[in-house]
């Protein structure tokens, strides 16, 4: 007879076989209780009747302890359950390897009532999901580890063994920081302070990068993730993912020299340039005539424009880039106001302007020699922009968590319109004179980057009477931001899903999930907020039926007057269906596009919200061109359910002919085809006008140069490495995108149609 | 009793245009040389009272240069001011480990370029 524990450990196998399952496990039940109660017998017979029982008590004690030894080191189907992080939620109680016999015994009667419980099809479903994952972990070119809550590797993808270049079967049961820091050669060991065992034993979420060494002791630089697993609030594992980053390190330093290069390359010239100019204009060299002169002044002006733009350029990249990143000291802000004053007098003085400033002293964390820059920009403008004999004044106002500076002058002023793009790069309040005086449209912008790397805010006024007043506020101990610190582009239909008044535990059952399939979830407690959130942008709202003082579907209303073409859905997470509720039979509730009925089923919350995403109307329709046929089916069970319709094709031939027949709404296309290439589709597809803007994934074993992305461009286009993207990366992308795609045909439709 | 500035730098156009500046703004004498092992040379013959040396020349680059200038003894005492334009931070870190005078940026503007040069050296 086999192993039990194997037996049980096989997730998913048939009925007729689990059913033999059970039946043994409940032998082995009997057996095991029956053994105790024939040791707990002999030992009380020994005890009572004497030495002529040994054997017996030998028999009963040899018996109970092979049965037990058989059934207790559950740590099998433990490593197998926990080799499942996405179903983390559901994981069975892992029976405790030293635990006392009695509990063992408990296990094994539990779990067979479990397994009984389970439908069929679930059991065949999870046994479909289970080979989708690991088909997919395999994939995957980050190293992907389950750890157990003593810290021990459970169980680890391919990709684990791969990067550190180890035999796969060496990793589990590996310490993590034993894993990743243990084969350091000795010069290079790590000590107490080493972040990664720090992070190991916090348990808490981490990112950072570090160097992971392989098994030959050679080194590579890593970005690595640590997410702690919590099964109803206990700690119970964690997974590792890293990646290697040596090629993006790379990448970065190559990027820094080629600044670094085009700096240079561009001054050289403008050296002698700016140098010849400069001389004759002087007339040093000889008298020149008016006419010549003033050219002469047009070009020293301008090549003088030329240095400020590449000046301001690179430094403008090299400050967001976070190449140079800030060192913050305890300063006082007076002295820099003064510093700046002084850099500024000679430029001031020329222009008959007097710069003025208070004697307010505050001190602040920040970096110096940005905030000098920041300043000198600011008085820079203002003396520019102001006419001779005025003043231009600094004022420094403390509050309660920051400083408010203020450059005030009295100058031409910024329309009101105008105050907040003056932020933006090269933009320029009034073109035509701002270009006299020199500036290179990129001051603000690097002031305003600055000011967001302390923390602060920056922003411009009008003055009551004239000019403007920049503000800039500075806490007093700025929590430093992630680089790039630039402003975030606002991307549209990124899949934010706004959560509006779940409990936390509901939070836990719906945020966590939803997380997992790559959205970003914004949660809101109370009417105000899920207002607040509810912005452009936002894919869905989810809103509980009883937020604290107002019921769900008073809410609907207000939501509604912000959105009145209901271009958010709205999906009720609900205890019943919403139609008893509303007294309407068979109709849905106006306003609300899903509901999803409670207690709460992950995969009926992430049906429901594909399907309100996907727009109403008919199926969407995915074409798929993989000649990897194994990859291909995985890739289309990733999105098949009933609101997508997907189709495969394995060669060029099909892929054009799938096209024309199929019509679908996206392309997932595999540069390297058998027959043809993917270059070969996207031509064909470009002279077919319904199909020349269609939307694109491209899939590709390869990284792609701008010119053959360009090459395979047709309608919305992006570009994944094969392996190198998470499925739920796949998976949100594509949705996004089908939305997106939707929303622009709607918008087509409108149009005239010259062609059916 | 004009000062004698020897200027090193590859690029024919910045020395002729930084040479007019010196002679002609401040009537300064100027020497100047194409590469760094030219410009040993010069400095061997003319002892200038400083040296203009450029960062970035094929062969031996500035740096290296300024290194050969100081091992020697009769050109160890001449101070030598950069004038480059690699002007990033990273850059500049490397060059005040140097032990060079200054450094001053390019593009330059010429007719301040002596009065620059007398504010690091102290002249009149």
């Amino acid at each position: 007879m086999g192993d039990p524990s194997e037996e049980i450990a096989v997730a998913g196998d048939s009925q007729p076989a689990r059913s033999v399952q059970s039946g043994v496990l409940i032998l082995w039940s009997v057996l095991a209780i029956l053994a105790l109660i024939l040791a707990a017998g002999a030992v009380a017979l020994r005890l009572l009747a004497g030495p002529r029982f040994d054997g017996l008590l030998m028999l009963a004690a040899c018996l109970s302890a092979l049965l037990l030894a058989l059934r207790i080191p559950g740590w099998k189907p433990a490593a197998q359950q926990l080799a499942q992080p996405p179903q983390a939620e559901t994981l069975q109680e892992i029976p405790d390897s030293s635990g006392p016999a009695l509990v063992a015994v408990e296990q094994i009667a539990t779990l067979p009532q479990e397994a009984d419980l389970r439908e069929p099809q679930e059991h065949g479903r999870a046994e479909e999901l289970y080979r989708q994952q690991q088909t997919l972990l395999d994939a995957v070119a980050d190293g992907i580890c389950g750890v157990d809550r003593h810290g021990l590797i459970s169980f680890a993808n391919p990709a684990v063994a791969r990067l550190l270049g180890a035999p796969a079967a060496s990793v589990t049961g590996k310490q993590v920081h034993d894993l990743l820091h243990g084969n350091a050669p000795a010069n290079r060991r790590c000590g107490e302070e080493c972040a990664l065992r720090r992070a190991v034993n916090r348990r808490a979420a981490t990112t950072g990068e570090d160097n992971i060494f392989r098994v030959d002791g050679s080194l590579f630089a890593a970005e690595y993730s640590l997410t702690p697993i919590l099964e109803q609030g206990r700690f119970s594992g964690s997974v590792l993912s890293f990646r290697d980053i040596s090629q993006r390190n790379a990448l970065d330093r190559l990027k820094d020299e080629f600044i670094s290069t085009v700096s240079h390359e561009l001054r050289t010239p403008l050296t002698s340039i700016r140098g010849a100019l400069g001389l004759l204009s002087s007339g040093i060299l000889g008298e020149i005539n008016e006419k010549g002169a003033n050219l002469l002044r047009i070009a020293l002006t301008n090549s003088d424009r030329l240095v400020r733009l590449i000046n301001d350029i690179l430094d403008l990249e090299r400050i967001q880039s976070g190449r140079e990143p800030l060192t913050f000291h305890s300063i006082e802000l007076s002295d820099i106001v003064k510093q700046a004053i002084g850099d500024m007098l000679p430029m001031a003085d020329a222009a008959g302007v007097q710069l003025l400033h208070d004697t307010n002293k505050v001190q602040i964390d920040a970096d110096p020699d940005r905030l000098l820059q920041v300043l000198t920009n600011l008085l820079s403008n203002a003396v520019k922009f102001s006419t001779p004999n005025s003043t231009v004044s600094i004022m420094l106002r403390a509050g309660v968590s920051g400083v408010t500076l203020s450059v005030i002058d009295h100058g031409r002023g910024i329309p009101a319109d105008k105050l907040e793009a003056v932020f933006g790069r090269f933009q320029q309040v009034d073109a035509s004179d701002s270009r006299q005086k020199g500036g290179s449209g990129l001051g603000l912008a690097i002031c305003r980057t600055i000011v967001l790397q302390h923390s602060g805010r920056i922003w411009a006024e009008r003055n009551p009477i004239r000019g403007s007043t920049f503000r800039v506020f500075l806490p007093y101990h700025p929590v430093p931001l992630e680089m790039p610190a630039a402003v975030p582009d606002n991307e549209p239909g990124s899949g934010t899903v706004v959560l509006a008044g779940a409990s936390a535990e509901a939070r836990l059952r719906i945020a966590a999930p939803l997380v997992r399939h790559g959205y970003r979830v914004i949660e809101t407690v109370d009417v105000e907020q899920t207002l607040a959130a509810a912005h452009n942008g936002v894919e869905a709202i989810l809103l509980d039926t009883s937020l604290d003082g107002m019921n769900g579907w008073e809410i609907l209303p207000l939501l509604r007057r912000l959105d009145p073409e209901a271009r958010t859905p709205v999906v009720l997470l609900s205890v019943e269906n919403p139609q008893s509720s509303s007294g309407l039979p068979g109709a849905k509730p106006p306003g609300v596009a899903g509901w999803v009925a409670r207690p709460l089923n992950e995969d009926a919350l992430l049906r429901e919200l594909t399907r309100v995403l996907c727009g109403p109307g008919e199926k969407a329709r995915i074409l798929i061109v993989e000649d990897d046929r194994d990859l291909a089916t995985v890739i289309g069970g990733v999105f098949s359910r009933e609101t997508i319709a997907v189709e495969l094709a394995f060669t060029l031939d099909e892929a054009l002919e799938k096209c024309f027949n199929f019509r679908p709404h996206l392309l997932v296309l595999d540069i390297g085809l058998p027959d043809g290439d993917g270059f070969n589709v996207v031509d064909w597809l470009r002279q077919h006008e319904s199909l020349a803007r269609l939307p694109l994934v491209v899939y590709s074993g390869r990284d792609l140069s701008t010119a053959e992305r360009r090459m395979l461009t047709l309608g919305p286009t992006h570009f994944l490495a094969k392996a190198k993207v998470q499925p739920q990366q796949l998976e949100a992308l594509v949705l996004t995108m089908l939305r997106s795609s939707r929303q622009m045909e709607e918008e087509v439709a409108e149009a005239p149609i010259s062609k059916s | 009793m004009p000062h004698k500035i020897l200027i090193i730098d590859d690029e024919d156009d910045i020395r002729e245009v930084a040479a007019l500046s010196l002679e002609s703004v401040a009537g300064w004498e100027v020497v100047t040389a194409n590469s760094g092992a030219q410009g040993l040379a010069r400095a061997l013959e003319h002892q200038p009272d400083a040296i203009l040396l450029d960062v970035m020349m094929p062969g031996m680059d500035g740096p290296t240069t300024f290194r050969e200038l100081r091992k020697n003894p009769a050109t160890a005492k001449i101070p030598v001011l950069l004038l480059t334009a690699k002007v990033q931070s990273s850059d500049q870190r490397r060059f005040a480990d140097l032990g060079v005078e200054s450094v001053l940026f390019k593009p330059f503007d010429p007719m301040t370029l002596a009065d620059q040069i007398s504010g690091v050296l102290g002249w009149k």
